[in-house]
């Protein structure tokens, strides 16, 4: 059995939830040309992808199974390859996979109870050692009296009136927490900046690409996206720690204000107050304009959330490379 | 004037160097033309690092603090970027908010507090909080309580305290009366009455064209104060005492402007008032040096005078007994020594400075009919009330 502190096996054998999403596409993808890591084994609820199909299958395995559905699950823990693979990093990726942000508050609920689940059986397996989850930096309770920087102890967002989406991450984020005082497995929760990259879901990058882009007037939050190669870089990082364990901030290089974001993606923008704020998304979202949701509370539109770092800094020797760009 | 730009031509806080400097011309032709100010011992600024900027604050609308930004960007040899610390409020509303963080604003938290003195600003704070400008205008000129953050921060951050006052914006809005209750419905610390607001709307916030004067005082290292609190211990006692030495300057700054102004301070004039009152016999010294000019002459029209003991000013005296009375002059001259004069006025000054001015809160809750103790209490800690 491993234990916290013991020196981790020469090569890493990580598991990855999600593996479809854009982010465990890459991040499957990093790892596989990574000398350091001994195998790979990829989930997630659709069949083998083309670009997965050129992979050597000793180094890499893709089960298609949902983790919403305990007894697959259940399946891929008893299998004989699961347990020779001897699986030591989870990465949690698959958690509101796409752009689940217009269904039901049932199916945000049964999400988080499939991250508990999923959890778990992770901290279950006695050779898992690393398990990282990647939250968001909207769990915040973003105010006008926030400090600029927003740390990891900052209050989260347990709002009554929050939209499903914010409430399943914060609930999610918490059930993640609630397992950090396990003896053997560590934790890791990264709470993101807003994720900039193509075909990525992020509530930043939705507003980007709407056709016009509506702002709330009067107002201009500072904003602090993080490219999505950094968060892959983030997640190498927790998997190689040799000790990692806690709740991190993880963001961009680039400081600026929402409008400078909009300009730079060379997009058209309005800034109308609320309601009629909503009113334009809706139309919006109608006629197939933007991806993005505001009809629950838009206070990321009006209130900066920059993300203090110096917690990864300092424990992972995280720092961001990669500047925002848009096509 | 320089700010931590990251990139875009902003700072962390949303500070735009050009929005910045549009904001500075705007508020120069305020501080030139409309309210005429003159500064003192503006030199008493570092040229750069960190600096906290303490001063009184009143007016209604925070027009001490731009007079103080346009002073220091205006006449400093370097100009600086004076970076207020501001109340929460207006950063919830729209395009005030805005606003506010272009200009260099900043939202009131001690992180962000210390974020700037990390980033070596020029960093402005009012101790007295939002409470001051609700100050009622018979209030004027008497400084409020002061938080404690500021000095904490001081003291943990090693940075130089500058107590500053502003002499003038007291009365560039005599706040009459107000309320706070409807103010917290608006989203504001209390709505004000003055002569003007809100008889003619919007347009009777404008303030009146009083002449500023605003008075810098030398630098205090807190951390070097010999009562300062050990490092890395921040004793509530003795921030406390380092906060009520602060407090005590700018309240000096404060006096000291006035009487350049031509006008006693309020405490002096108190006591320089009841220095006109006969009491058992004997006059009260309105302040030190008028009890040291008093003559017989000028107090014998209320039938009663004070003379010091060593007779500099009066006439010699032969006895230097405290409280001897010279018949032969036909009134009635008590004789005190400078030890006995200068603790009755400081002790008169210290009643008159302690007792905290009433804001509109505590003039409120004085005014305010006692509830009823009839059972009918809401809360639990209602004598009536109780858990259910």
């Amino acid at each position: 059995m491993t234990r916290a502190g013991e020196p981790l096996q020469a090569g890493r054998r990580v598991l990855v939830s999600g593996a479809t999403s854009t982010l465990g596409r890459m991040l499957c993808h990093e790892l596989y040309h990574d000398d350091r890591v001994e195998h790979i084994v990829a989930i997630d609820d659709t069949d083998r992808p083309y670009y997965f199909a050129d992979l050597d299958p000793h180094r890499f395995t893709y089960r298609e199974l949902n983790i919403l559905k305990s007894r697959q699950l259940s399946n891929l823990f008893l299998s004989d390859g699961f347990r020779r693979a001897r699986i030591d990093g989870v990465a949690h990726l698959g958690f509101l996979k796409g752009s689940e942000r217009r269904r039901g508050r049932a199916d945000f609920e049964a999400d988080v109870d499939a991250t508990k689940n999923f959890l778990d059986r992770c901290v279950g397996v006695e050779t898992v050692r690393r398990f990282v989850f990647l939250s968001g930096s909207l769990v915040y309770k973003l105010r006008p009296w926030n400090s600029v920087f927003i740390d990891e102890d900052a209050d989260l967002n347990f709002d009554s009136h929050a939209d499903p989406w914010t409430k399943a991450r914060v609930d999610a984020d918490m059930v993640c927490r609630s397992q950090m005082d396990n003896g053997r497995v560590e934790i890791v929760v990264f709470r993101p900046g807003p994720i900039i990259g193509n075909n990525i879901s992020s509530h930043l990058n939705d507003l980007l690409s709407s056709w016009l882009v509506v702002q709330v007037a009067g107002y201009d939050p500072m904003i602090r996206p993080i490219h999505s190669r950094d968060v892959v870089r983030a997640f190498k990082a927790a998997v190689h720690a040799e000790s990692a364990r806690g709740v991190f901030n993880i963001a961009g290089r680039d400081i600026a204000p929402l409008s400078e974001f909009v300009r730079l993606a060379r997009r058209r923008s309005v800034g109308l107050p609320i309601p009629m704020l909503r009113a334009a998304n809706r139309l919006e979202r109608i006629v197939g304009m933007t991806r993005l949701d505001l009809s629950s509370s838009p206070n990321w539109l009006k209130y900066g959330c920059l993300l203090d770092t110096r917690r990864v800094e300092q424990t992972l020797a995280f720092e961001p490379e990669h500047h925002v760009k848009f096509s | 004037m320089d700010i931590a730009d990251r990139g875009f031509g902003f700072d962390a806080f949303g500070c735009e160097r050009e929005s910045a400097l549009a904001t500075y011309l705007t508020f120069k032709l305020l501080h030139r033309y409309w309210f005429r100010v003159e500064s003192h011992g503006i030199d008493n600024i570092p040229a750069t690092g960190r600096a906290i900027l303490v001063s009184n604050h009143s007016g209604l609308l925070p027009f001490d603090g731009a007079m103080i930004g346009v002073d220091c960007a205006d006449k400093l040899p370097t100009p600086r970027l004076v970076r207020a610390i501001v109340d929460h409020s207006p950063f919830a509303w729209p395009f005030m908010s805005k606003f506010f963080l272009r200009s260099g604003q900043v939202p009131g938290t001690k992180r962000n507090f210390e974020e700037l003195l990390t980033q070596e600003q020029l960093v402005l704070v009012f101790p007295e909080g939002a409470r001051g400008p609700s100050k009622l205008f018979s209030e004027r000129y008497r400084l409020l309580p002061f938080n404690v953050g500021f000095a904490e921060i001081a003291i943990e951050n090693r940075a130089p305290v500058i107590p500053v006052a502003v002499i003038g914006a007291e009365e560039q809005a005599p706040v009459i009366t107000g309320s706070e209750k409807l103010g917290r419905r608006l989203g504001l610390p209390f709505l004000p009455v003055t002569p003007t607001f809100p008889l003619l709307g919007p347009a009777g916030l404008v303030p009146y064209p009083v002449k500023y004067s605003i008075h810098y005082g030398e630098p205090i290292w807190l951390h070097e104060l010999p009562d300062a609190p050990a490092e890395g211990v921040l004793d509530p006692g003795a921030v406390g005492g380092v906060v009520a030495r602060v407090r005590e300057r700018v309240q000096d700054l404060v006096d000291e402007g006035l009487r350049m102004r031509g006008r006693a301070p309020r405490s002096d004039r108190a006591v320089a008032a009841r220095a006109a009152e006969p009491v058992h016999g004997r006059s009260v010294p309105g302040s030190f040096q008028a009890a040291k000019t008093a003559t017989a002459t000028e107090s014998g029209a209320v039938g009663a005078t004070v003379t010091t003991a060593d007779g500099d000013e009066g006439d010699p005296v032969e006895d230097p007994t405290p409280a001897a009375t010279d018949t032969a002059s036909g009134s009635d001259v008590v004789e005190v020594t400078d030890a006995e004069i200068e603790a009755e006025i400081e002790a008169e000054i210290e009643a008159e400075t302690d007792a905290a001015p009433r804001t509109l809160s505590s003039s409120w809750r004085a005014r305010r009919p006692p509830r009823r103790d009839d059972g009918k209490g809401r809360g639990r800690g209602h004598p009536g009330g109780g858990a259910r």
